[in-house]
């Protein structure tokens, strides 16, 4: 075990978690910049703050939450700098896929409320009850979230 | 291939910065230093676009002491953004509205140059794929880094790390609140001929003209309570019990140009941004909570002055006199 702060420990919690938090706030902000602006933060976050946890687990989970979050505020500010306006709808954002692949197009163009549960249940492998932890929401709600966005996909991509 | 390998596998091919990991693991590392530097494990800030102000903090990374040299630039500000690729901020640079400057402050073995400041629209590189849309008035400042003995900057300067950062500071307002971690700062950085160039691109500093705005050169990031303080009459300066090197270029911006609501906006939107959320493990799952950076530092009695900085811009008094350049070779106020 690597004790906090050392540089073990800054090089293990950016070689395990650096690409998965980066395709977290991708899949919210959708700019590949800003993903690791946001990204950069959250990991600042944990180093000054010396923030512990109980398992890798639990580390692996604080860091997707608090990617999440960071990248919804990213977004709720662009919202402002671009409309004027202070609750503009964040949601209007156009998706850009930089891949140009179709599937990451379309799940991209869905509302984010739906593309983080399909992100992190597809991607990354979570079950419904481990995403319902991360994003506080109950079982329920990440498994209806699921399935609407699976019927709006299989529309949307025919 | 169904849908969720084609999802992974799309996912999969989002290309991001190819030294992402190198310079986190770099960036990191300095803040962990940083932060050790500071007495009873007081909280260091870093904010939005430090992976872009680090670098700049690096490079302005060196010794202070108070002597006055002249100048040695070899590029214009306006060619340091030519140099850059910021063509809309070399055209900035050219416009009327661009005040050279020259103010040179020894540092040591090293000597920075205030340049030249200007103010424009254009957008830099940095401003991101989300910001194509956005137009807002901008700062810019250009300094230049040489060497005091004449000898040239290393070729490899421009990879230096040692802990000093340059910030705007705001009369009346805490640096832990307004600086260049929440000014949605960009810094840039070239060298030519032996002089290492840095382009400041800043939120409108001239909203704040009215205040008295100034460029905070100090040891480390964070720019807290142990380095800064606000003194009654509204000056913000460096804190009494703050014994690191130092340097302070006041920047003359025309009063006429303040836009206290404008000022008013800008720090609402800084105080909604800047609050960071954290997730408490709980026997039950986890819980939320939010912490206003603003409320995360410790704050040094020793230091900092109660009751003197305000939330309310209009209560900020106006300095006595702000042409007077602090360069805080003598301790603050």
């Amino acid at each position: 075990m690597y004790s906090f702060g050392s540089d073990e420990y800054i090089q293990r919690i950016v070689e395990v978690h650096s690409r998965t938090l980066l395709r977290v706030a991708y899949n919210i902000v959708r700019s590949r910049e800003e993903s690791e602006d946001i990204v950069q933060d959250v990991l600042l976050s944990l180093i000054t703050r010396g923030t512990a946890f109980d398992s890798e687990d639990h580390e692996k989970a604080w860091l997707i939450r608090a990617t999440i979050n960071k990248a919804r505020n990213v977004l709720k500010k662009n919202a402002r700098l671009v409309s004027g306006e202070q609750c503009a709808d964040i949601s209007s954002r156009p998706a850009v896929s930089e891949s140009g692949g179709e599937v990451l197009s379309t799940v991209l163009s869905l509302p984010e409320k739906y593309r983080i549960p399909v992100h992190l249940y597809y991607y990354e492998g979570y079950s419904t009850k481990e995403i319902s932890e991360i994003l506080r929401l109950p079982q329920p709600t990440v498994c209806t979230r699921l399935s609407r966005a699976r019927a709006m996909l299989r529309d949307m991509l025919g | 291939m169904d849908m969720r390998e084609k999802y992974i596998e799309e996912m999969d091919s989002v290309r991001f910065s190819e030294g992402f990991e190198r310079d986190t693991v770099r960036l990191l590392r300095q803040a962990a230093a940083s932060g050790s530097e500071h007495a009873k494990g007081e909280t260091v800030m870093f904010r939005k676009k430090i992976y872009k102000i680090a670098a700049a903090a690096a490079a302005i990374v060196i010794l202070l002491s108070g002597t006055v040299y002249a100048a040695r630039v070899l590029l214009t500000p306006s060619e340091v953004a030519q140099r850059l690729g910021q063509t809309g901020i070399a055209q900035a640079f050219d416009s009327p509205g661009a005040v050279t400057i020259g103010e040179s402050q020894t540092f040591g073995d090293y000597v920075l140059t205030l340049d030249g400041i200007a103010e424009g629209k254009a957008l830099t590189s940095a401003a991101g794929e989300m910001g194509t849309q956005v137009k807002q008035d901008r700062s810019y400042a250009v300094f230049s880094l040489t060497r005091a003995d004449g000898t040239p900057m290393p070729d490899d300067c421009l990879y230096d790390a040692m802990p000093f950062t340059l910030s705007p500071i705001v009369n009346g307002i805490e640096p832990w609140r307004l600086s260049i971690f929440s000014l949605d700062a960009c810094v840039m950085r070239t060298a030519s001929d032996g002089t290492e160039y840095i382009l400041m691109d800043t939120e409108n500093l001239a909203i704040f003209a009215d205040k008295g705005v100034r460029i905070a050169v100090y040891e480390g990031l964070s720019p807290g309570p142990e380095i800064f303080a606000v003194y009654p009459g509204g000056t913000t300066d460096f804190a009494l019990g703050y014994d690191g090197q130092r340097a302070m270029f006041d920047l003359p911006l025309d009063p006429a140009k303040a836009d206290p609501d404008a000022a008013r906006e800008l720090l609402k939107s800084i105080d909604e941004d800047y609050t960071d959320y954290f997730i408490i493990s709980t026997e039950s799952g986890y819980e939320d909570k939010t912490v206003s950076t603003y409320d995360s530092f410790e704050i040094n009695e020793d230091n900092f002055v109660p009751g003197t900085a305000s939330d309310e811009l209009d209560d900020i008094p106006v300095p006595d006199d702000r042409t007077t350049p602090t360069t805080a070779t003598q301790p603050a106020p």
